[in-house]
């Protein structure tokens, strides 16, 4: 006999060796998924998910020198022990006994001499070795009970099962149907390759066919496609039994170099493609959905709380001064070349203006006028402080809204164990408060010591998301009532001949410009005089229209209609960024499976329909739920 | 005692027990002791006089239940040979006479609850079926025994086929424990090779604990000696083993004070040896000599294992109902603590908000009275003109107010001055916000949980409600001890009237400054609101910490803290009450009053009634 384990013939590729860059591929990105689920382990589904992934990880760190392990798994006194012992042709190797049940309580492992340096570890277990009686390269092992009253034997049995590539899971006539184990089977099936042994056919004679394919239906309800190539019958525990025969050409083949690692990539594949079942991601969808729904139903109350506010008239007014400042700026690039100089002259002076609309000191005299004038000044300076006057306009009971859709997300979030994700990702500020954020990195200047100033004196805090949101919806309004105001007939009319008028008079000057220069005659200062004021006042039927048809754009009851569909959310947006990041790992771990499936597939294939491998749940049949049937 | 008490002590307990479960958000199933105590309890009433015992065959999957009861009976019944397991009914076999004199009535007389139909052909028992239904046949026969030879005045045995407690057909489980909990007598049927599966012994574990007969019947051996070396190895290895938790299980008391293992011990053990066709000829008692399996069955005496029945169920409802009311003196205890818990967080918040607002103007204006009651009249006459326009500026300041604020903003609904009310219902607001997250972390399991949803429900329920305004009892603790100060600092007494309203006169100056330049720009609204009429001069000039100062040297500062006090105490009450009264019940809703209803539970009237179900029932 020699040392070396026999290996397929020279030069052929070896099974499945074409999918082992794949598997590793895809082992990486199973392992980054993996990681990515740690932000969320105190959510059950993903740290449950996270714990089959590891253990699918598990498979591919067995080194190749450790042997196949055949593990039997079978209720109290199935005839576990005296199969063993028949299969390996040592009678009482692993003691039995008619009139004792939970006799056996250690693992015996039949084991090939060479292999007993690479055992599988089995940690705290102290299981009893029976040398021979086994090829090189597999390990069988016979296990206690897993249903018996003695607790400490299934524990036992689960540990070796941990480790097992191959399961025989052996049972008898009578006791086919029992739930324990059943659902022991069940529990372990997505993990393993699976033979199934009916002892005791002889005490059954004449029903036994009716029995096993009872039996088999059992084991295809979990799922199986349960063929005869993995069902075996055994009559009698005599080693020279037909079936045990058959059985032990299965199980006990010599060992084949690529049986091992093709196992593993196997089981690695099967496991991880059950974590990725669809059943298992599910409740990342479910999620997604209902953080959806959450977050819609927040942003449609802040929503009607903003627009309620902003039709309050002090909101409202102040909004609509704001955004005609926005418009005229616009509106400078939409007004023709000749208009441009005067509406920009106008945009310019326009923040001075609503500062002032906004104080309306007059009233107090000189010093009132002054004031008037010194918070214009800053307004002007800084742009941002009309907007933080709107946010204020919108009032107490809009800022309680916005305060409790904020604490229903965190506290949905909560509820769910989902509220760490993201809280990483939003520090970096995304979205609508990415523009103040970049205003509070420009080195404290002039601006921002007022704007310190200024808030220090404001009623409460503003919202900054709020703040974000007043300012893009100012500028839309803006960019909007100017493209009303510039486009349509009445618009394109007012903008041509304001321009014309314009063009007019300054053809007129240039022209007796020319004319004086041909003739050289000298224009009198009057004439330039003249000539500036014809200039100035045709720009002002222009103005005059393009500002009336602006104050009809801007008009408080029309804001909305500016502004059509609403924007991103005010408040709770880490709802949506936890909805997001959840349906983004629903889509992850289908589009993983779908590789898994694929890989698991052709592999399948490469091994072939044979017993030495086992039979093993197709995949997407595993049944998460227990298939025990209810009333 | 009279078996008539015993059922009122029953009744009671059917009263109480499932409030109780329900105050403790008992989640567990049922013991089967107490289900059974309800059934025999019930049949017994419905009985009146003539008493009939039930007997059923309980076991695992494939060990030849319903080949045991054709065998007994003649009446066929499906077993499960190819086709396991079986999704099917219970079976009864009626006695013959039974069912010829007394008719249904009688016989729901003895299973009431029960859904009782005749069974006319044996796939009825294959039809999907409700919980509770039992399929009924009369047998004249048991065992080959003529059902005559029991006693002429008692009804006799009911024989009842129950399916398997142990396969995949979780709803066969349940069909055969809501028979244990009716039948006084228990055939428990195993085969030799799973008499020590865990949930065999478990099973059989309830059957000691609420059978009143128990026989144990070994199916599919080699031989008798088989069985009994078998049935030695349980008794005298697995049940006695100290690494196991069953010797503890068995441990317990039967209602005559034996341990369900030497209960166990002395029920009798019938063989079945393995046989293709099996017969009831092969089916022995393990010691020779004892009396067959049916003659054991019809010769029970009716009265006597009824009484039993009830006994033992009663004795093992009794313990049960004890750990009950343990349980429920824990709870109370721990509803206490959660509601003193309670109680304490609502005080800190009301604190809190109290604490967050203080009315100094109204503090201030409280010490001027009391200040200028105390003048001599030479400074009166003095600072008189001050006094009057600081009078008349306090006089119409509202009406002030409201006119520059119309002059310098269009009128709005809910305007942004702050005044007391609102700034304390913006801090109720968030104080309410803060305890529901506090509460949130730390809820006890048993309340349930508090999701985002109801939270939002009990806040916005609460924000809609208004906060009555202070009452006055504290003003009347700080006028004493400003009188006081007055008349131990006689100096500072006068002059402090002149100092404030110097200060009123030159703050509201500024203020209307403030007002007409900036639009109130630098915040006067913001003091003036929350100091109201008397807090002008201290918030409109900026002048507070002056004041304090001032407050220091005059030695008044004692009778700021006293009045800080007074204030923080009773509003901090008052608060409290208004959220016990508007934030908890939206949160808690019925969780108070069950911790209330948990408190008054009659805990002790549970001991005593349960200590009656352990003495034994008699008839007259």
């Amino acid at each position: 006999m020699t040392d070396q384990i026999p290996s397929r013939s020279e030069g052929k590729s070896p099974l499945g060796a074409s999918l082992l860059p794949w598997i590793a591929a895809l082992a990486g990105r199973v392992g980054n998924f993996r990681k990515d689920l740690l932000a969320a382990d105190s959510w059950a589904p993903a740290a449950g998910l996270g714990v089959e992934l590891d253990r699918a990880l598990s498979a591919l760190e067995v080194p190749p020198s450790v042997p196949v392990l055949v593990v039997m798994l079978g209720g109290t006194g199935v005839g576990k022990s005296e199969l063993f012992n028949a299969l390996i042709d040592r009678p009482g190797a692993s003691p039995s006994s008619d009139t004792v049940r939970c006799h056996t309580s250690q693992p015996f492992l039949a084991v090939h001499p060479l292999d007993r340096a690479h055992l599988p570890s089995l940690q705290g277990l102290e299981p009893i070795l029976v040398e021979g009686g086994v090829p090189r390269g597999v390990v069988l092992a016979d296990t206690p009970d897993i249903d018996g009253m003695i607790e400490r034997h299934h524990g036992v049995t689960r540990q070796v099962l941990e480790r097992a590539d191959l399961v025989l899971f052996v049972t008898d006539p009578d006791r086919r149907a029992n739930l324990q184990v059943l659902e022991e089977l069940r529990r372990w099936a997505p993990r393993k390759r699976w033979l199934f042994v009916l002892t005791k056919a002889d005490k059954y004679a004449d029903t036994i066919d009716a029995i096993a394919r009872d039996f088999a239906k059992r084991v295809e309800e979990i799922g199986f496609a349960l063929d005869r190539e993995s069902q075996f019958v055994v009559a009698s525990v005599r080693p020279s039994d037909a079936g045990i025969e058959r059985l032990r050409q299965a199980v006990l083949r010599p060992g084949d170099e690529n049986r091992m690692p093709l196992l593993r990539q196997d089981a690695f594949l099967r496991q991880a493609a059950h974590a990725l079942s669809a059943g298992h991601l599910h409740p990342f969808q479910m999620e997604a959905d209902r953080l959806g729904a959450l977050a819609d139903r927040g942003r449609a109350r802040q929503e009607q709380a903003y627009w309620e506010a902003l039709s309050q008239p002090r909101a409202a007014d102040a909004f609509a001064r704001v955004v005609k400042q926005s418009a005229w700026k616009e509106i400078s690039e939409r007004s023709g070349p000749f208009l441009f100089p005067a509406v920009w002259a106008r945009a310019r002076m326009q923040p001075l203006a609503t500062g002032w609309a906004l104080t309306r000191g007059l009233r107090g005299g000189l010093l009132g006028v002054a004031g008037a004038l010194g918070a214009s000044a800053l307004w002007a300076l800084r742009g941002l402080s009309p907007l933080r006057h709107i946010a204020e306009a919108l009032g107490e009971s809009f800022r309680d809204t916005l305060s409790a859709v904020e604490h229903d997300a965190r506290r949905a979030l909560e509820d769910a164990g989902l509220d760490r994700i993201g809280v990483v990702g939003s520090v970096k500020g995304q979205g609508s408060t990415g523009s103040l954020a970049a205003k509070a990195e420009v080195p404290p200047g002039l601006g921002e010591a007022v704007d310190g100033f200024l808030k220090q004196w404001t009623l409460s805090d503003v919202h900054p998301e709020l703040l974000g949101r007043v300012e893009q919806d100012v500028e839309t309004a803006g960019r909007e009532s100017a493209r009303l105001a510039t486009s349509g007939f009445g618009g394109v009319v007012s903008v041509f001949l304001g321009n014309a008028l314009v063009a007019g008079m300054v053809g007129w000057v240039a022209w007796r410009l020319g004319k004086s220069w041909w003739l050289e005659t000298d224009l009198s200062t009057s004439f330039f005089l003249q000539a500036a004021t014809l200039v100035v006042v045709s720009l002002l039927p222009g103005m005059l229209f393009l500002a009336w048809r602006l104050a009809n754009q801007v008009h408080p009851r029309r804001l909305r209609g500016l502004l059509g569909k609403h924007a991103g959310p005010i408040a709770g947006g880490q709802l949506e960024r936890v909805r997001e990041t959840a349906a983004g790992w629903f889509r992850q771990g289908m589009d993983i499976a779908k590789s898994l499936e694929e890989a698991q597939r052709l592999l399948s294939a490469d091994l072939g329909a044979d017993a030495t491998w086992g039979t093993s749940l197709p995949a997407r049949s595993a049944q998460p739920a227990s298939h025990a049937r209810k009333a | 005692m009279k078996l008539e008490s015993f059922l009122n002590a029953t009744d009671r307990l059917a009263a109480l027990v499932p409030e109780l479960l329900r105050l403790l958000g008992y989640r567990e199933k049922l013991p089967t002791g107490w289900s059974a105590l309800l059934e025999r309890a019930g049949a017994l009433r419905r009985q009146g006089g003539r008493l009939a015992l039930v007997a059923t065959l309980y076991g695992p999957t494939g060990a030849g239940k319903s080949t045991l009861f054709r065998n007994l009976t003649g009446i066929e019944v499906p077993a499960g040979d190819e086709i396991r397991p079986l999704s099917r009914g219970c079976a009864m076999a009626v006695p013959d006479q039974w069912d010829q004199a007394d008719g249904e009535p009688a016989l729901r007389a003895v299973l009431p609850g029960f859904d009782l139909r005749p069974l006319d052909r044996p796939e009825r028992l294959r039809q999907e079926d409700g919980q509770g239904l039992v399929w009924y046949r009369s047998a004249e026969r048991l065992g080959g025994e003529s059902r005559s030879q029991a006693k002429a005045d008692t009804p006799g045995l009911f024989l009842v086929d129950v399916p398997d407690f142990n396969s995949l057909e979780i709803a066969n489980h349940e069909r055969a424990e809501r028979v244990l909990r009716r039948a006084e007598v228990v055939v428990f049927v195993v085969t030799g090779d799973s008499y020590a599966d865990q949930k065999v012994v478990e099973e059989l574990a309830r059957c000691c604990q609420v059978a009143a007969r128990l026989v144990i019947l070994i199916t599919k051996v080699a031989s008798p000696e088989k069985a009994q070396l078998k049935w030695a190895d349980l008794l005298n290895d697995k049940l006695t083993r100290t690494d196991l938790p069953w010797r503890a299980k068995f441990q317990g008391k039967r209602e005559d004070g034996r341990t369900l293992e030497a209960f166990l011990r002395e029920c009798p053990v019938h063989a079945w040896p393995f046989s293709a066709h099996p017969t009831l000829e092969d089916l022995r008692p393990v010691t020779a000599g004892a009396p067959t399996l049916a003659s054991l069955l019809l010769g029970l005496d009716a009265e006597k294992v009824a009484a039993e029945g009830l006994l033992q169920a009663g004795a093992s409802s009794a313990e049960w109902v004890g750990q009950l009311a343990g349980r429920a003196d824990a709870a109370r205890g721990e509803r206490q603590r959660w509601r003193a818990s309670l109680d304490d967080d609502l005080a800190r918040a009301g604190l809190a908000v109290a604490g967050h607002e203080f009315p100094i103007g109204r503090t201030l204006e409280v010490l001027m009275e009391e200040a200028r009651a105390g003048q001599n009249q030479v400074f009166r006459w003095i600072t008189y003109p001050f006094s009057r326009i600081s009078a008349w500026m306090q006089g119409g300041f509202q009406m002030v107010t409201e006119a520059i604020r119309s002059a310098i903003r269009k009128p709005t609904p809910g305007g942004e001055l702050v005044r007391l009310e609102d700034a304390e219902r913006k801090s109720l607001k968030r104080v309410a916000e803060e305890l529901v997250d506090k509460w949130r972390d730390r809820w006890p399991a048993w309340v349930g949980s508090l999701d985002s949803g109801q939270c939002r429900k009990a806040c916005d329920t609460l924000g809609a409600i208004a906060l009555a305004s202070p009452q006055t009892n504290w003003e009347e603790a700080l006028r004493l001890s400003a009188r006081d100060w007055v008349e131990k600092h006689p100096t500072w007494a006068h002059t402090l009237p002149v100092v404030l309203d110097l200060t009123t006169v030159g703050g509201l100056g500024l203020f209307v400054l403030d007002i007409s330049t900036t639009g109130g720009l630098l915040g006067s609204h913001v003091v003036l609101g929350s100091l109201g009429a008397g807090g002008l001069m201290a918030g409109g000039a900026g002048l507070a910490a002056m004041l304090a100062r001032m407050a220091d040297n005059m030695h008044f500062k004692s009778v700021l803290e006293d009045a800080d006090r007074a204030w923080r105490e009773q509003r901090g009450r008052e608060i409290a009450e208004h959220l016990r009264q508007h934030l908890l019940p939206g949160i808690l809703g019925d969780k108070l009053k069950d911790a209330d209803r948990l408190t008054s539970f009659p805990v002790e009237e549970m001991r005593r009634l349960a200590g009656e179900l352990t003495r034994k029932p008699t008839h007259d």
